[in-house]
């Protein structure tokens, strides 16, 4: 049987940080994730890392844990954060007054924030609406979460810890009120296995209620749904906000080689199936456009949708809110031993901005009730080392400079003594299995050999493959090739994998077809259905 | 340029080529307009005519001339059904004379179909393929060695000759096919598509050295060998031939990556004949709108700078579809970008949905709905307003290409059943 000191369920950026926190103070630890990492609502949001003016007159409390976690993440997670700074927006007919208020508490909450002419403004970001009033700048970043997730476990793997993906929980096992291990399932083969631990963080998320509920008790989260739309360009290279009172699609953040709108705000009975209905989509579009003006004409690659897990201290009891903004986004730690069973702990609520003070507050508890005496290091410690220059002169052998240096600051120094370990053996890996995000070969090999995974769309989390404008169309084949031409693959799976990863591509665009997207998705079925006769049923075509 | 023509075409994919060839060959003199390069280098360029039946759930058709006669009874709005099967036997008739006038000819009675290998290892049902593909119908028993290179992109030699192991074995054939993977080509990019790789062999030092390579890897169990389709552009089958009577050795080609060569082949070569026989072109311009007056078609163009009007006494409409962008679509609505013609479908866009992606496509099925002539119908207000306008391809409304596997196919036969009405109807 497996043991161990502390077992984390829940492979978002809250779990994981939890792992890695523990890892780093020499607490042994294992985590399981029913998904792969970063599945849930840590995947599925825009993409900003807070400065906290977004909070400041609502919740200053918020606000300044944001700030905070802002600089420091800057300082650790240089590898899945893009800098770009945001603005925020006074637009004609919004609340002048409420500028003021605002600024005033982002004073209070000592955020940087700073007022520029309009003029200024539209020249950094032409796209604006030209009619704006005020503008102001606040140290708003982009970051990417999946990233992020896969950073903390390669950072908790290098002191001991080990993750556990397609993990389900089945039951927490309790003994004389006393947490003692858990059953878990592994999906891929169907085994159950026991795991002895002395403490178990539910950091679950959206699914802690229910991770709770393993162990008998009771714990209130309202689900609320937030829609966003990924755009097949940076719109603006910077977060924009709308400077009022935080509502409905009044965030673009720009990721990568995309920009995210969002979001929306409607209460959910839980965290699965879910998709963005029509009208939201259109929703977002109609006030996305107040922003910048003909956004709604604009290219939208997909629709997406998470849960925002929001905790009631009072159980849940009264009313479910219509707006899920009106709950705090502080978030909450929970030991459950008021109901009667210790050694179990929630970490729940909050936002990813402050995913570290989260776990670092629940490892705190962890090491006071395991009478374990270590200070937290991950505000300190660099989360991915980066890439020496060697390393990118050696890369520079393969690939453009401007190629080079992107490469090197996503993938950190490990990874890339792997892929420049793969390319060489094998130069020719250096082909481009993704053109529109910039992975090559080198690098699926090594995600494909390095990390465990099960479907196409793991990898893809992993390495951005399928994320730019073709959605897979051109990457799909490639990589269901080569991996089966490595070796990787059988040839049923290599099947059920490409129809399952286009079906994934299919399914977020069901809602923005229309103009050059609805041409992308008839051409990709013109390719696999027609050009390859792929078939996701019938594969023996008759014959 | 001539302003005057007795037809215009607007469109340089398949159909509009046909129109263009049928249309001259009565006599005529014809324009075409183009935007763009077409979407022919998009297809595998084969005629398929039918693969699969509505409803067959992906069954490879081999029986064609059976199968359209199924067609025609189960599913009257498929363009096929318009026109009647004996103009469909006469399109592909029109097919097998002018190919071989071409230097490129086809292969296939249109009767039955070929079941080609894909470059995703699947199998692929099409009843007219240009020589150099119809050797690779996987229920031959040759011995079949599928080759690739380190540097060619979108092209998985094992993947091919696996999956179609796995298919014949279903079909109690056996595996005969095996897979080798040579080095990159010297003096070849380190990063090859199939179209650069095709440009690269037209150099007759490098084709050299593409034969020098596979002539050491045959072995004697070797009785084909299969290629991906790089073997030229514009020299047509010439250097297909060159390499099959170097290496005495059956050779066939798969089509691979985006856009294909056998596509790209076929486009450039008809573009060139149909050139030679005096059918003017006009490309990378843009159709503003199109209109009849005075008892003719008046098309604006956008051209640099300027507008400038065309006429013609027919006009044939062949923009393509949505992908083509013969039809755009809103956030409300489709439709048809240059004589504003109703488009059955319209309101698709704006409508909840539920397809998958797999099955046929209601947007994909959408477009103008025509009668057994290829004119609109259903149209509003003054039927002078449409009178000798045709439209082929696409365009159309009733099929889905994806999914039916006779995009060519009705291509082929609108194209010339458009061209043909163009030419004659006075």
């Amino acid at each position: 049987m497996e043991k161990t000191d502390v077992l984390v369920i829940g492979g978002g950026a809250t779990g994981t940080g939890v792992l890695r926190d523990l890892a780093l103070r020499g607490v042994d630890a294992i985590l399981a994730e029913q998904q792969d990492l970063a599945y849930g609502t840590s995947s599925r949001f825009h993409g900003l890392l807070h400065s906290g003016a977004r909070y400041a007159v609502n919740d200053p409390e918020s606000a300044r844990e944001c700030r905070q976690e802002n600089a420091i993440l800057k300082r650790i997670a240089r590898c899945c954060v893009d800098d770009t700074g945001g603005l925020f927006v006074l637009l004609p007919g919004d609340d002048p007054g409420y500028a003021d208020d605002w600024f005033a508490a982002c004073l209070r909450a000592g955020i940087a924030v700073q007022e520029i002419p309009a003029a200024e403004a539209l020249s950094l970001e032409p796209n604006l609406n030209p009619a704006l009033k005020r503008v102001f700048r606040v140290p708003d970043a982009s970051i990417d979460g999946f990233a992020l997730v896969w950073a903390n476990v390669g950072s908790a793997a290098g002191h001991g810890a080990r993750a556990y993906t397609y993990t389900r929980v089945d039951r927490i096992i309790v003994r004389d009120g006393t947490v003692s291990g858990a059953l878990v399932t592994d999906l891929r083969t169907g085994e159950q296995r026991q795991i002895e631990c002395r403490f178990i963080v539910n950091a679950a998320g959206a699914w802690a209620g229910q991770v709770a509920r393993l162990a008998g008790c009771e714990l209130k989260i309202l689900a609320s749904k937030g829609s966003l739309l990924v755009f097949n360009h940076r719109v603006t290279n910077r977060v924009v906000n709308r400077l009022r009172r935080p509502g409905d699609g009044d965030i673009i953040v720009p990721q990568d080689t995309v920009a995210i709108l969002g979001t929306t705000s409607v209460p959910v009975d839980g965290p699965e199936h879910l998709g963005s209905s029509r009208a939201e989509v259109d929703q977002l579009l109609l006030l996305g456009r107040d922003l910048v003006p003909g956004l709604d004409e604009r290219r939208v690659l997909r629709s997406f949708a998470g849960v925002r897990p929001l905790y009631q201290e009072n159980g849940g009891e009264g009313q479910r809110p219509q707006d899920g903004r009106a709950v705090a986004r502080q978030f909450a730690l929970v030991d459950h031993e008021r109901q009667g069973v210790r050694g179990l702990i929630t970490v729940v609520g909050g936002k990813l901005t402050t995913f570290r003070l989260m776990a670092e507050q629940a490892t705190n508890l962890v090491c006071v009730l395991l009478e374990h005496d270590a200070p937290c290091r991950t505000a300190v410690e660099v989360l991915l080392p980066e890439a020496t220059a060697a390393q990118v002169r050696q890369l520079q052998r393969y690939f453009s400079p401007p190629v080079s240096q992107k490469m090197a600051e996503r993938l950190g120094r490990a990874d890339l003594d792997q892929l420049l370990g793969i390319l060489s053996r094998n130069g020719w890996k250096r082909q481009f299995v993704c053109e529109c995000e910039q992975v090559c070969l080198a690098e699926l090999e090594w995600r494909a050999t390095g990390s465990s995974w099960l479907r196409l769309g793991d990898l893809r989390c992993r390495t951005r493959l399928g994320m730019g404008t073709c959605q897979g169309t051109i990457c799909a084949a490639r990589a269901i090739g080569q991996l089966y031409q490595d070796g990787m693959l059988d040839l049923g799976r290599a099947r059920r994998l490409l129809g399952e990863f286009l079906d994934e591509r299919w399914k977020g665009n069901q809602e923005v077809l229309w103009g050059d997207q609805l041409r992308e998705r008839l051409y990709a079925r013109n390719v696999y259905l027609n050009l390859h006769n792929f078939q996701k049923e019938a594969d023996d075509y008759g014959l | 340029m001539i302003m005057d023509y007795d037809v215009i075409v607007i469109g340089a994919g398949l159909s509009g080529l046909i129109a263009a060839a049928r249309a001259s060959a009565g006599g005529r003199s014809v324009l075409v307009l183009a935007r763009g390069q077409g979407v022919l280098a998009l297809t595998t360029g084969c005629i398929d005519i039918l693969g699969c039946l509505p409803g067959s759930e992906g069954r490879c058709l081999t029986d064609v001339a059976g199968g359209l006669q199924r067609l025609a009874a189960i599913d009257p709005d498929h363009p096929y059904a318009k026109i009647g099967l004996d103009l469909v036997q006469e399109s592909i008739e029109f097919w097998q004379q002018v190919m071989p006038a071409v230097g490129y000819p086809y292969c296939g009675s249109g009767a039955v179909n070929y079941l080609l290998p894909t470059a995703l290892g699947t199998v692929r049902p099409t009843a007219l393929a240009p020589a150099t593909m119809a050797g690779g119908d996987i229920r031959n028993e040759a011995g079949t060695l599928v080759v690739g290179w380190l540097n060619l992109l979108d092209w998985h030699p094992k993947l091919i000759a696996d999956g179609i192991n796995d298919l014949r074995n279903r079909r109690g054939l056996g595996g005969a096919w095996s897979s080798v993977m040579l080095d990159a080509l010297p003096g070849a990019a380190p990063e090859l598509t199939p179209v650069m790789m095709a440009r690269f062999l037209e150099n007759a030092q490098h084709l050299e050295l593409l034969i020098a390579g596979l002539r050491k890897s045959l072995t004697p169990g070797t009785g084909r060998l299969g290629l991906p389709a790089v073997l030229g552009i514009d020299e047509g089958a010439a250097l297909f031939r060159q390499v099959e009577t170097r290496l005495g050795c059956p050779v066939f080609e798969i089509p691979a990556g985006q856009p294909t060569v056998t596509g790209l082949r076929l486009a450039q070569l008809l573009i060139k004949f149909l050139k030679q026989y005096g059918v003017g072109f006009r490309f990378n311009v843009s159709v503003l709108s199109a209109e009849r007056r005075n008892g003719a078609w008046q098309v604006m163009l956008d051209l640099p700078g300027r507008a400038a009007v065309v006429t013609g006494g027919a006009l044939v409409l062949a923009t393509g579809g949505l992908i083509g962008r013969g039809l755009e679509a809103d956030r409300t609505q489709i439709r048809e970008c240059v004589a504003g013609l109703p488009v059955a479908g319209r309101d698709l866009p704006g409508q909840a949905r539920e397809a998958s992606g797999w099955g046929r496509d209601p947007f994909a099925m959408a477009g103008v709905v025509v009668d057994g002539r290829m004119r609109p119908v259903a149209t509003d207000g003054d039927p002078e307003q449409y009178r000798r306008l045709f439209v082929a391809g696409s365009t159309l409304a009733g099929y889905d290409p994806a999914v039916g596997k006779d995009g060519l196919g009705v291509a082929l036969a609108t194209g010339y059943v458009a061209g043909n009405a163009a030419a004659t109807e006075g």
